[in-house]
Formats: C-alpha cells, sequence, structure tokens
C-alpha cells in the first residue's frame, strides 16, 4: 500500500470542512471514493507546496492544483467514484460541470470578491483573521485583485459593467444553474444512484458556502434555499461525510466557551491571546521608547543592583568622597 | 444590403454573428436565440424539464470545452499564431497598427486561458480535451439522428457550427479534424444537417 499523499486545503469555517470552493470539491470526492489522503488544513497559502490552495503532493513528487487534475489522479490510483457510471451518465457529469463552472462560478466570485460589502465585512475579514501577521495585510487585497481579474477574464470583456447590471445578470445566470440542478436531482439522494460521485463533488464545493456562509447580500444564499432538494443535498453530505465539522468550535481549543450560537463565528479568532499580547507590548515599547527619546523620562545609571559590573570601585570613589564630606 | 453597410452594422453591434431586424440588432447566439422565441419560434418547447436541463448543460460543455480548445489552438499554439491567425487577424490593418493589434489580442487570450486554468496546457492535453468533449457528445447522440431524438435543438445548431468549423477550417495540423472524425456519429450527423438545411439553397 503506497504512502498516504498530502494534501493541502484552506481552513473550515462555518460548519465547513474548508471555506473554500475548489477545496471542498476535493476534499467532497477523496471522502467518496475512500482515497487515504493526509489533510492539512492552513491558513497561510505560502506554506503549501505550490503557494495556492488545494494543493496535492503526489508520491511521485508533483504538485497538483486544479481539482479536475487531482481528481483524475486519485482515479488513476484506483480511487474511482465514477466507477458505476455509464457511459451516458459519464458525458452528463461532465455537461453540468461544464454548467457549472459557465453559469455559478462567476456569480459565486463576485459575491465573495466583487461585491464591496460582502467583500468588506465578510471574505476579507475571514482572510485579515486566519492569516498570519504580515501576510494578512497583503495577501487579501493581492487576492481581491486576482479575482477581479478572473472575473473579467471570464466574461470576456475589457470592464466590469457597472455593479448593478452585472449583479442583475450574474444573479440570472447562478439562479437558472441552480435550478436546471434542482430539475435534474429530483427526489435523488445523489445525482446518479445512491453513491455519490465526481458532479456530486463539484456541487457540494460550490453551492456548500453559498448555503452557510452568511453575507450581508444574500440573494444566493436565500434563492439556494429556496431549492429544498439541493439544500438537503448539500447538508446530507455535511452530516455523512464531514460529521465532525458542526457550528461549535473545534475541540482542541482549550479555553471552555459557552453555547456557541451562529453569531459567536465572528469572534472565533485563532491565536487570540497571543495576538493581544503581542499588541500590548509593542505599545508599551513605542510609548516608552518615544518618551526616552523626547527626554520626558530619563534613566538614571547610580543604581546599586545585581546586573551592576563587578568592578566598580571607580564610581564608589566619589560617593566616599561625598559621604567623608557630609561627615 | 451592401457590404458597407453589413460592416457598420457590425461594428455596432460588436459581436457577430447577428442579425439585424427592423430597427434591432442581436448579437450571439443566446440574445439571438431569446429574440426568436419572442417571436414565437422555438425548437426546445417540446422538451420536458429534465431534458432542457441536460440541453443547456451541453450547451455549456461545448462553450466550456470546444470553444475554448478553438481560442488555444489558434492563439496559444506559437505555429498556428503566427501562420495563420495573426496574419488573418491583422489583416484589415495597416502597418505598424496590425502588429500591435495582434500581439495584443494573443496576450489577452493568453491571460484569459491562465485565469481559467488552461495556461499550463500542452497541445497535446488540448487535443485530449477535444476528444473528451467529442466522446461526450458522441455518447450523447447514440444512433439517434440529433440529440434530443426527432427535431433538432439549439444544442444540434450549436455542436453542428463547432464541428463544421472544425472540420473545414485549414490549420497548421489535420490532427483536431481527424480526432473529431473519429466518432463517426458526429461526422454524419454533420453531413446530414449541412445537406438537409444548407445545399437545398444551392441545388
Amino acid at each position: 500500500m503506497a504512502a498516504p499523499e498530502h494534501l493541502f486545503v484552506w481552513e473550515g469555517d462555518f460548519g465547513l470542512p474548508s471555506v473554500s470552493t475548489d477545496c471542498l470539491t476535493v476534499l467532497a470526492y477523496a471522502q467518496f471514493a475512500g482515497a487515504p489522503l493526509k489533510v492539512h488544513k492552513i491558513s497561510n497559502p505560502w506554506r503549501s507546496p505550490s503557494g495556492s490552495l488545494p494543493a496535492l503532493k503526489t508520491n511521485q513528487n508533483e504538485t497538483l492544483t486544479r481539482p479536475s487534475d487531482i481528481i483524475i489522479h486519485l482515479r488513476k490510483q484506483k480511487f474511482n467514484a465514477d466507477y458505476d457510471l455509464s457511459a451516458k451518465e459519464g458525458a452528463d457529469s461532465l455537461a453540468f460541470i461544464s454548467l457549472i463552472e459557465e453559469k455559478l462560478l462567476p456569480a459565486l466570485i463576485y459575491w465573495s470578491w466583487v461585491d464591496s460589502k460582502n467583500f468588506v465585512d465578510v471574505t476579507r475579514r475571514w482572510f485579515a483573521d486566519h492569516m498570519p501577521f504580515p501576510l494578512s495585510l497583503v495577501l487579501p487585497g493581492r487576492m481581491h485583485r486576482y479575482q477581479n481579474e478572473r472575473l473579467r477574464l471570464l466574461r470576456g470583456e475589457d470592464l466590469l459593467e457597472p455593479e448593478e447590471n452585472l449583479e442583475k445578470e450574474l444573479f440570472r445566470d447562478a439562479a437558472e444553474c441552480m435550478n436546471l440542478l434542482s430539475q435534474r436531482l429530483g427526489q435523488h439522494k445523489f445525482f446518479f444512484g445512491e453513491s455519490p460521485c465526481s458532479l456530486d463533488a463539484f456541487v457540494f464545493g460550490h453551492l456548500a458556502p453559498v448555503l452557510k456562509i452568511k453575507f450581508p447580500n444574500s440573494k444566493l444564499q436565500q434563492h439556494l434555499q429556496s431549492l429544498e432538494n439541493l439544500s438537503g443535498f448539500c447538508s446530507n453530505i455535511l452530516q455523512l461525510y464531514f460529521p465532525r465539522t458542526g457550528p461549535a468550535p473545534p475541540p482542541m481549543r482549550p479555553s471552555p466557551r459557552p453555547a456557541p450560537s451562529a453569531s459567536d463565528d465572528g469572534d472565533h479568532v485563532p491565536h487570540k491571546r497571543r495576538k493581544q499580547l503581542l499588541s500590548v507590548l509593542v505599545a508599551m515599547g513605542a510609548m516608552l521608547s518615544y518618551a526616552v527619546l523626547t527626554g520626558l523620562l530619563s534613566i538614571s545609571l547610580h543604581q546599586r543592583g545585581a546586573l551592576e559590573e563587578p568592578p566598580d570601585e571607580e564610581p564608589e570613589e566619589p560617593e566616599t568622597h561625598e559621604q567623608e564630606h557630609e561627615r | 444590403m451592401s457590404l458597407a453597410a453589413e460592416a457598420f452594422v457590425s461594428q455596432m453591434a460588436g459581436k457577430i454573428p447577428f442579425i439585424h431586424v427592423g430597427n434591432q440588432v442581436v448579437s450571439e447566439l443566446g440574445p439571438i436565440v431569446q429574440f426568436t422565441k419572442a417571436k414565437g419560434h422555438s425548437l426546445s418547447d417540446s422538451l420536458d424539464d429534465v431534458q432542457r436541463a441536460e440541453m443547456k448543460a451541453y450547451m455549456e460543455l461545448v462553450n466550456n470545452m470546444l470553444l475554448t480548445a478553438e481560442l488555444y489552438i489558434q492563439w496559444c499554439d506559437d505555429a498556428t499564431a503566427a501562420e495563420i491567425t495573426r496574419p488573418r487577424y491583422s489583416s484589415p490593418y495597416s502597418w505598424p497598427l496590425c502588429l500591435v493589434l495582434a500581439y495584443q489580442k494573443q496576450w489577452e487570450v493568453r491571460k484569459k486561458m491562465n485565469a481559467i486554468g488552461w495556461g499550463g496546457k500542452s497541445l497535446e492535453q488540448v487535443y485530449e480535451d477535444v476528444s473528451q468533449c467529442c466522446q461526450a457528445l458522441s455518447q450523447r447522440l447514440g444512433t439517434q439522428p440529433y440529440f434530443f431524438n426527432k427535431q433538432p435543438t439549439e444544442l444540434d445548431a450549436l455542436v453542428f457550427g463547432h464541428l463544421f468549423t472544425i472540420l473545414t477550417t485549414r490549420l497548421t495540423s489535420t490532427e483536431l479534424a481527424e480526432r473529431v472524425k473519429s466518432y463517426s456519429n458526429l461526422l454524419s450527423f454533420c453531413r446530414r444537417i449541412e445537406q438537409t438545411y444548407f445545399e437545398d439553397k444551392s441545388s
């Protein structure tokens, strides 16, 4: 049995095993196919072997980043969730995955990264809180620019249109896509039969964040919630294949918290104590150095103490002289 | 309509294909289909919900894979770009504008390929993707005359357009056309549509 390969993904939150669509797709497929992967949940993309997430480091020392490449690789390793599909079902899978990438993905990018209220209140805040210190100042902005450019290129336009029209068009396409998926799913548990396949992984990866992450501008979420079979599909997969992720904070945290409610999610900042201590130290250091440099505070060197240098005969002489004078 | 007027209208629409009806100009496949539907002519009315979902999904598959592959081969394959695409694209313009515009378009297309994850693909991988897409279409078509049995729909029009272009456009290598030809039911599908709908006019 070959050694398990390493998969690097974004951390989870909001009841999801990961906050990124591509990472969720790969995680779901690995669960469906029973692939034994060592999953590293990180919040620093620079620690991943390719600089971006998701990333799979294979046993042949290759690094794969696209979900479709990772799935093809797992299939070659005999972890194939599409084994039972007929040729026609395989073709349908491919078609529906294309539908999701053309119609739903641009709307997801817009809702998380381009809509200003959503970006500032939720997306940027989450990444800035979860990334380590110097990166949290730089990377969210860079990711924002990358996603904006990606949306523009996906739509094939020179400039993004004014926001209202763009939002309406994207919402219309996304809603149509979700309706089509809902019609195709019908009352079945999964898209093809009783066990899930790669299409289920892609649908889950794209819809679960919409279902779980609460944005101020929540048109997409409301539409998804109105399609009961699709929202039931996502919740079902979360329950069956990712049972340990829930709205409660992860069990590793030592400090006991009161019963978690949805509003607590915003307060769950990692390394809170360390960050507080660091900021207090930096502030005190800044104040002290300002005081010393401007002369508000002067430090006298005539103190006796354990830290004094042993050969202190010379400084003592004037003191003894003074003492004699006083006498 | 004279050629000059056509060119003027095409510039207004910005995109081809377009239809010009009275005062209106409608461009690109999606809007044209909607326009004709509003006028009471629709090919997909007889489909049920599940079939319509499948039709839209397959249309996106064609857009996602075939269209992107065609763009890639035209602009990202150095041999084809240099011999065929850049000269053709820059032919209406004088020098040096033609060079500038051609390279600008190439750069723009390459950026798009990177954004959708096709930047790292080799030509062989792109041919593989086209084969995969054709295989999916071939399996869906099976032995039926059209994708949804007896009547052609928007999907048939889209697939015909792309496959016919691939089969008849001269490129630096015939690999792409050969790959499409290996699916005999797709080849006969294209021939059938060409004979039924296009050769009538000329005969």
